[in-house]
């Protein structure tokens, strides 16, 4: 069930209200675009599919039941024109590195920015579906229902996804040397 | 507790968004156990690393955009859109052709008759100017018909009856009349072939005439039972013979 404000909004918005429209884009813009920003890795592509969402949503608010939940709703918009996006992507050669070494640590490098490189290559190395679900749980604080909506899979499916994610990225970590180094670090911190 | 029971505890902590430090079970086991120990600290080092990571923000101007992509007027011919009229355009033409070559006839033969059923002779009927004392046209000498003729299933019986007396009668062809004759051998006639009714009607007087006591008119004919018929007026060569 929505908040009363949310449907008041939504409402508003399928009698045209332009005001509307805008307010409701603004209370979920972030969400939407992490969610796209996270299922593409980069910028101007979710920026275009977050916007692309959006106006889609907004076309489509007749076919919203107002009984259940928005923001699934349109997360789950967000994650179909992700896919769309991504299934194109693999039908062409894929330019991106996505294991690209982490360049060298300089000494004047901060530690808090030294851990979100470390963090950053481990999460390069796992699975996309893992990186996605992880990223979109502990990152953009969705829930596994929600996550679960928005990449079209089972709820189970993504707690799997999540562990294993976990999993991996901590034996990612351990492998690079960090329990000690990161044990500093993080004192520093 | 085993390793295994930790990383379950230790997963179920971080689903419910709680902090495994908090967790008394896994701290108790922490203690005990290096290899898990250095899965915990490993873990805060993740976490803290997700959280140093630069937030994701949209553009400052992202709403407007999203509104202003919202009241664009749809464009009326993309690219895709064009594809798909062009194959929709190919399939319809496809589907017409398809059609029209079902709906074809099957190939006839040259005479428009089945094969082998041209025993019966057709002869065009010229235009002759009609003579008010004409009596009808003459009776024919009565042929043998073959058994194949009696039998032909759909064939009126009063035609094949002027037809078997006379030697000659009126047929209707696909868009025309013509005058049918029998031949020597009558063989298999066509379906197709139907009588029509008043010539054939004036040739059945023309035959009752010639019969010895048969004066009546003509008009019951159509509706005469077919006993009657039968026993009036023989439709056998044979029958009229005895």
């Amino acid at each position: 069930m929505p908040s009363e404000d949310v449907r008041e909004l939504v409402e508003r918005s399928k009698q045209g209200d332009q005001a509307a429209m805008l307010q409701l884009v603004c209370r979920f813009q972030a969400q939407v675009f992490g969610l796209c920003y996270r299922m593409l890795g980069q910028r101007q592509d979710a920026e275009d599919m977050a916007q692309e969402s959006f106006v889609r949503a907004l076309k489509s608010l007749d076919q919203y039941d107002t009984e259940r939940d928005f923001e699934p709703w349109l997360l789950a918009i967000a994650g179909n024109r992700c896919r769309t996006l991504l299934a194109r992507r693999s039908r062409r050669p894929n330019t991106v590195a996505l294991d690209a070494p982490l360049a060298d640590p300089k000494p004047d490098l901060q530690a808090a920015q030294q851990l979100t490189e470390e963090v950053n290559l481990a999460l390069s190395g796992i699975r996309e579906e893992y990186r996605q679900s992880f990223l979109l749980f502990h990152e953009q604080q969705l829930n596994y229902a929600e996550i679960a909506t928005a990449l079209d899979c089972p709820v189970g499916t993504v707690k799997t996804w999540i562990h294993r994610a976990r999993r991996e990225l901590i034996d990612r970590l351990r492998a690079r040397g960090l329990v000690e180094e990161m044990g500093d670090a993080m004192r520093k911190i | 507790m085993q390793c295994e029971k930790f990383e379950t505890l230790w997963n179920e902590a971080l689903d419910d968004r709680r902090a495994p430090e908090d967790d008394a079970q896994l701290m108790e086991h922490a203690a005990e156990c290096r290899h898990c120990a250095e899965l915990l600290t490993l873990s805060d080092a993740l976490f803290m690393g997700v959280e140093a990571r630069p937030p994701i923000e949209p553009p400052v101007d992202f709403a407007e955009r999203v509104m202003a992509d919202f009241n664009r007027p749809a464009p009326r011919f993309t690219r895709s859109t064009f594809v798909m009229s062009v194959l929709a355009v190919a399939a319809a033409i496809a589907v017409v052709v398809g059609l029209s070559r079902q709906a074809q006839p099957l190939q006839k033969p040259a005479d428009d008759l089945p094969r082998n059923a041209p025993e019966i002779a057709v002869e065009e009927v010229p235009a002759e100017p009609v003579d008010p004392f004409d009596r009808g046209p003459a009776l024919s000498p009565v042929k043998q018909l073959g058994p194949v003729v009696q039998s032909l299933p759909g064939f009126n019986d009063n035609y094949l009856s002027v037809l078997r007396q006379t030697g000659t009668a009126m047929a209707l062809f696909p868009g025309q009349v013509r005058r049918v004759t029998l031949s020597e051998e009558p063989g298999i006639v066509a379906d197709r072939i139907r009588p029509v009714a008043q010539p054939m009607t004036a040739a059945w007087d023309a035959l009752r005439r010639t019969l010895p006591g048969s004066a009546s008119e003509t008009q019951d004919m159509p509706g005469m039972p077919d006993d009657a018929k039968s026993s009036a007026y023989p439709a056998t060569p044979e029958a009229m013979n005895s």
